[in-house]
């Protein structure tokens, strides 16, 4: 392990010089700040969100979702012997977290937010509907499943901003029937709302985007510059967050390593070993009682044949003892 | 000389690279709790109340789940087989056809509708959600072909939609559903009665003396005590609370104790899901495996009624009802072509087997319309 535990620094620097080019290219790029002060409050008179709102809101449920992943993750991995178990939770985090961070840095905030909305209801399908969790994990899931079932409350709420009350029931419909007909699918982080929605629900986003909800219309003729400038943003926003992301992969490659078919069979061998180091002491004290043991049986066999021996030395002794007398009295 | 300084920093660099960290680490702070969820319970719940399953009996048990709609839609297969094929008509319907209500009803008409347009490509199905009443208030307005009501559709209803359209209403009950009692599978409480329900979401409860507000007032020996009982319900146009509130709470008001919203049935079983000291009204389609539908205690002596297929099909479980489509049409024989192939792929088999495997129940094959013809050979042609 003391290899592992050495590269662990090494990649907090690398990451930490990623990070600073980033800082740099990410000041030079974005430049002076493109809103006025207070620009980021401003509520539209009719009660729409803006642009800027909607795009802080869709970094914020991000965040937030980290966080939710973040807490449920350590209940379960935390003090768990079981490696499969904590590669799986380990995988469904960074998943799930990068999926959500590679949405809240795309270029589309309408997308965003509907991408979003996509993942979490459905990582709440497979994750929390249907038992799958507490298959796995056990009493230890249930952490878990609150956090992901509040990661839906928190995304709908946010869409509740944005969308009318039936686009939401549209947008819920969309879901519902694609989960109907492939519930199955297991890698929900990539699912998105292009692969989800009918010709309807694009139809649907397309209508928000003019303005037919409760955002503040997309001018389309500005969106693309607008979209580059930020980007430079965004890529901020995800190298903020990338020496996580390098910890968790670095996690990931750990389990795999340890849920592979030899350093299993390493393990049980190394457990062999240290069973059979642990055993010594009793199984010197067999031996030295074997020892012993065979001694005594030693020593008896030969205080018997030596009483054998001389019972025989005897019994001869009087044969002979026995002959002489009577050749003796024959001659006599 | 001056190498040294630079040497012993290099090398101090290094060393420091090389040695392990002396302390992993901390982990941020755990998030507060979100103020608008229910209490986080699992700090109150026994420890290890639900035990992981391991090696291989975890792949067969993540299989079996996979596979539960399938051994679902097998076991109502005798009831599918039972309607009419579908042959392709010539009458070639085409056009957009906009259905609009039951959310619970949503999915199964979308995934209908999916299969009915791969026949007819020129055929568009439209499908909305928002509540039954809401379909049936757009139906009267004519802003839509059909209106989904989960739910039987009164008389009076159909009486005063005739006199406002001035055209005959005519209602097709295309499957069976029944509204449930969802809470978390891990919640060991077995079974309610009317008056409880009245007592839980009543806020008039004239059932009871007192609303009911704990989890050991319906249970003593829950494990959830004192924990209020959190309710979640879907909007007031939802045909699944009408059927829910007709049934215990006949005429009163919801109670706002405890009381959560939701955008659609599925939104409710996951909350059940999700959070043990939770009860949930939705459909019967919308059980999944971490959500119990809870059997009725009918107070007679006898044991509670389940809500399985046989006891809603059978109208032994006391919230089954109907799934509807509703239309308008000045008579029988001036249904418009596109309605009346889309209702009679749904009474076929290849439409009920799509029914059935989005979890609903099949609807009574010998009760099929009249208006719709007599099938031919067992093929609707």
């Amino acid at each position: 392990m003391s290899w592992i535990t050495r590269l662990r620094p090494l990649a907090l620097i690398a990451c930490l010089a990623f990070l600073t080019t980033a800082l740099s290219v990410g000041g030079c790029a974005s430049g002076a700040p493109k809103t006025k002060p207070g620009q980021g409050a401003k509520i539209l008179r009719d009660g729409r969100i803006t642009k800027q709102q909607l795009d802080e809101l869709s970094n914020a449920f991000a965040d937030r979702y980290f966080t939710l992943m973040l807490s449920a993750s350590e209940r379960v991995i935390r003090d768990n012997k079981d490696v499969q178990q904590c590669r799986i939770m380990n995988g469904l985090r960074l998943l799930g977290v990068s999926s959500m961070y590679d949405i809240a840095t795309s270029p589309d905030i309408l997308t965003q937010l509907v991408d979003q909305l996509v993942v979490v209801t459905l990582q709440n399908y497979f994750w929390v509907d249907s038992g799958r969790s507490q298959v796995i994990w056990g009493e230890r899931a249930q952490f878990l499943v609150e956090n992901l079932r509040r990661a839906r409350e928190d995304i709908w709420a946010i869409a509740g901003r944005v969308f009318t009350e039936e686009q939401l029931n549209e947008l819920d419909l969309s879901i519902a029937t694609w989960w109907s007909q492939r519930g199955g699918t297991e890698f929900v982080a990539y699912v998105r709302f292009s692969e989800v929605a009918s010709v309807k629900g694009e139809e649907l986003v397309e209508k928000v985007r003019d303005g037919g909800g409760l955002l503040e219309p997309l001018d389309r003729a500005t969106e693309q510059v607008e979209r580059a400038n930020d980007s430079a943003d965004r890529a901020f926003f995800w190298a903020k967050r990338l020496p996580l992301f390098a910890n968790w992969q670095f996690e990931a490659l750990m389990y795999d390593i340890m849920i592979m078919p030899d350093t299993q069979r390493a393990f049980r061998t190394t457990d062999g070993i240290s069973e059979a180091v642990a055993q010594v002491p009793e199984r010197m004290k067999l031996v030295v009682s074997t020892i012993e043991g065979a001694q005594q049986t030693a020593r008896d066999v030969v205080d018997r044949v030596f009483v054998r021996a001389l019972v025989l030395v005897g019994v001869v002794l009087a044969g002979v003892a026995a002959i002489i007398f009577l050749r003796n009295k024959r001659q006599a | 000389m001056h190498h040294v300084p630079a040497a012993l920093l290099v090398i101090a660099t290094a060393m420091l690279a090389l040695t392990p960290p002396s302390a992993p680490p901390a982990p941020p702070a755990a998030p507060a709790p979100a103020p608008a969820s229910p209490a986080d319970t699992t700090q109150d719940w026994a420890p290890s109340a639900v035990e992981p399953i391991k090696g291989s009996d975890l792949d067969k048990a993540l299989r079996a789940l996979a596979t539960a709609s399938v051994r679902y839609a097998a076991d109502v297969g005798d009831m599918v087989v039972a309607f009419p094929s579908y042959a392709m008509s010539s009458a070639r319907p085409e056009g957009r056809l906009n259905i609009l209500g039951s959310d619970t009803m949503g999915p199964m008409l979308s995934s209908v509708g999916i299969a009915y347009q791969r026949i007819y490509p020129k055929a568009s199905i439209s499908v909305s959600q928002g509540g039954s009443a809401v379909g049936l208030a757009a139906l009267e307005a004519g802003t839509c072909d059909l209106a989904a009501v989960a739910r039987v559709v009164t008389a009076e209803e159909q009486a005063r939609i005739a006199k406002a359209t001035k055209k005959q209403v005519f209602v097709v009950p295309v499957a069976q559903g029944a509204a449930c009692i969802y809470i978390n599978a891990d919640n060991p409480f077995r079974c309610i009665t009317r008056k409880q329900c009245n007592g839980l979401f009543s806020m008039t409860h004239s059932m009871t003396s007192a609303p009911i507000l704990r989890w050991s007032e319906l249970d003593p020996a829950s494990p959830l005590g004192n924990t209020l009982p959190y309710l979640y319900v879907t909007s007031a146009d939802s045909g699944t609370l009408q059927v829910f509130t007709d049934w215990c709470m006949p005429g009163e008001q919801l109670t706002t104790i405890g009381m959560y919203m939701e955008r659609g049935p599925s939104s409710v079983v996951n909350a059940c899901c999700a959070y043990r000291d939770v009860i949930g009204i939705s459909g019967y389609a919308n059980r999944q495996p971490r959500a119990r539908a809870l059997p009725i205690d009918m107070e007679d002596g006898k044991p509670p009624v389940e809500p399985s297929v046989a006891n809603i099909r059978s109208g032994a479980y006391p919230m089954s009802r109907p799934l509807n489509l509703v239309f308008l049409a000045p008579d029988a024989k001036q249904i418009p072509v596109n309605v009346r192939e889309f209702l009679r792929f749904l009474l076929s088999e290849d439409g009920q087997d799509t029914i059935a495997a989005v979890g609903n129940i099949p609807a009574e094959a010998t009760n099929l319309p009249e208006f719709l013809g007599k099938p031919v050979n067992g093929i609707w042609q």
